[in-house]
């Protein structure tokens, strides 16, 4: 088999294994149809979804969310972990509320932002903004005290000043971290999204899913469900090709990691 | 010939965690204009620190330096390199080697030029669209080469420049090195722990000891230049390791 299809047909025949035993246990009603629907009573209620208009509008409530929230905690992050990465004082000024920070579990502040901000949409990026600057604020300032003394040895007997060494070699050096940062950071301001739906909301993906879960309609829950997990994935892959574009250097997979 | 790097009763000290450690004491060394010196002692002698307060990196304790007659700093006279070839894997050969044209702010189109003469001079004319990754270890520390060269210092401060290349790679570029750095009309100072490389490379070795660094003595090499693999069969190479092992064992 040419070794190129080999992911790509596994893959296929995974996800027909995992439809097959999907089918086969609510066929057989091996788990309650409240809880998990056959899969195609899930693509009709999908495309039932997508067919409303009203839906769009919570879609279009959530994405503006996660956007937002994404872009404020991403330039947050990066701002806070150049800093810390780039200052020993900083660092060690900072490290105790870092790791306080890293500790708790965000999305208990979910009451509070709804408390301070309201029901609307400003609550909700708080929360994606908050929950998503930290892997940014980690994977920047990691990434540039990762810096090779030696080079930084180079760059200052060239005279060169703090700005040139930051951005011709602390920060092309960091972008591979920064990125990784990224992608956990996008999927953080999601959850950030929707947990603050959840907590308190009139509209959006999460307010949707709370009602349609509420009400019983179960495939419904499942077509939102999907709604988002393709949003992930998108915004994912999105972040992916930017990476593969920027950090043209970087090794690919196939040619570094070791097959056990 | 005149001085071109004076370092006297030169010490330098670090308060550490654990403690006050001596890493150089008493250093006085004078390097002449077009020398070629090693720095030559084990690891932990304070060799490299002794770079450092040359490339105005670090200040000394005690003690005075003079590179052309001025206290050293980072400046463009002075070129530093090191055992990684740390070449930036986002840039190709050429623009590495462009790199202190960047920093220092020369014109971009002499030292492009500059540099592709360069490329040719280290063996690598048409490497200048590889990426480092593309290369072997010995073809990076010639990239490397090119690029302390490129902004035409007048020294060069060499940190076992070859130190983690395969010894064969390793003989072939210390030659070149000398070869070229005679072209070029360079002072250089090399570090090493190596005494065959030492011997070989040198007009004048440097014997340090360790732990505080001190200067055990300096040992003259009258090899006549170009020296090449033959020379390492000349009665006076043999004669120089021995002279330059014993200083170390007497001294150690």
């Amino acid at each position: 088999m040419e070794s190129k299809w080999r992911g790509p047909i596994g893959a296929s025949i995974l996800a027909l294994i995992i439809y097959g035993v999907w089918h086969v246990t609510a066929w057989n009603e091996w788990v309650s149809d409240i809880i998990l629907p056959a899969p195609d009573e899930v693509a009709v209620a999908f495309f039932q979804t997508l067919s409303e208009g009203f839906f769009y509008s919570h879609l279009w409530i959530t994405t503006q969310e996660v956007l937002i929230g994404f872009a404020i905690g991403v330039i947050i992050g990066f701002g806070l972990g150049a800093m810390l990465g780039s200052s020993l004082l900083a660092r060690e000024v900072a490290y105790p509320f870092v790791v306080a920070f890293q500790g708790l579990p965000k999305i208990v502040l979910a009451p509070v932002f709804i408390t301070a901000f309201g029901f609307g949409m400003t609550s909700k990026v708080v929360m994606a903004a908050v929950i998503s600057f930290f892997p940014l604020l980690v994977n920047t300032e990691s990434g540039i005290a990762t810096v090779d003394a030696d080079a930084v040895k180079l760059m200052r007997s060239l005279n060169a000043s703090k700005r040139d060494i930051f951005f011709r070699l602390a920060l092309p050096h960091s972008l591979p971290s920064i990125f990784a940062g990224l992608k956990a950071a996008l999927t953080f301001a999601l959850v950030g999204a929707i947990v603050g739906e959840f907590v308190g909301a009139g509209r959006g993906l999460g307010y949707l899913l709370d009602t349609y879960s509420y009400q019983l309609q179960v495939p419904r829950v499942w077509a939102v469900t999907t709604v988002l997990a393709l949003m992930g994935v998108i915004l994912f892959l999105a972040i992916d090709i930017l990476d593969r574009k920027i950090v043209f250097w970087r090794p690919s997979a196939r040619d570094t990691q070791a097959t056990l | 010939m005149t001085k071109i790097i004076e370092a006297a009763e030169v010490s330098k000290v670090f308060e550490g965690a654990r403690g006050r450690v001596v890493a150089l004491e008493d250093i006085s060394v004078s390097v002449e204009r077009g020398e070629i010196m090693a720095f030559l002692g084990p690891s932990g002698c304070g060799k490299s620190t002794l770079l450092d307060i040359l490339a105005g990196l670090t200040a000394p304790t005690t003690g005075s330096v003079l590179i052309e007659s001025e206290p050293p700093r980072p400046r463009q006279e002075i070129g530093l390199m090191f055992q990684k070839s740390l070449l930036f894997p986002w840039r190709n050969v050429l623009d590495n080697v462009l790199l202190p044209a960047d920093v220092l702010g020369l014109d971009k189109e002499v030292a492009t030029e500059r540099a592709a003469e360069l490329l040719d001079l280290v063996g690598l004319g048409g490497w200048g669209g590889h990426r480092p990754s593309e290369l072997s270890g010995g073809m990076q520390q010639r990239v490397a080469l090119a690029r302390v060269l490129l902004p035409d210092p007048d020294v060069l401060l060499l940190d076992e420049p070859f130190g983690a290349l395969d010894e064969m790679t390793r003989e072939s570029l210390d030659l070149e090195l000398a070869r070229i750095a005679r072209l070029t009309h360079k002072t250089v100072i090399f570090v090493t722990h190596n005494v065959y490389e030492a011997v070989l490379i040198s007009d004048k070795i440097c014997v340090f000891t360790p732990r505080p660094g001190r200067v055990a003595g300096i040992v003259e090499v009258p090899i006549e230049r170009p020296r090449s693999v033959e020379s390492l069969k000349h009665d006076t190479f043999s004669r120089k390791v021995q002279e330059v092992r014993d200083m170390i064992t007497t001294v150690g």
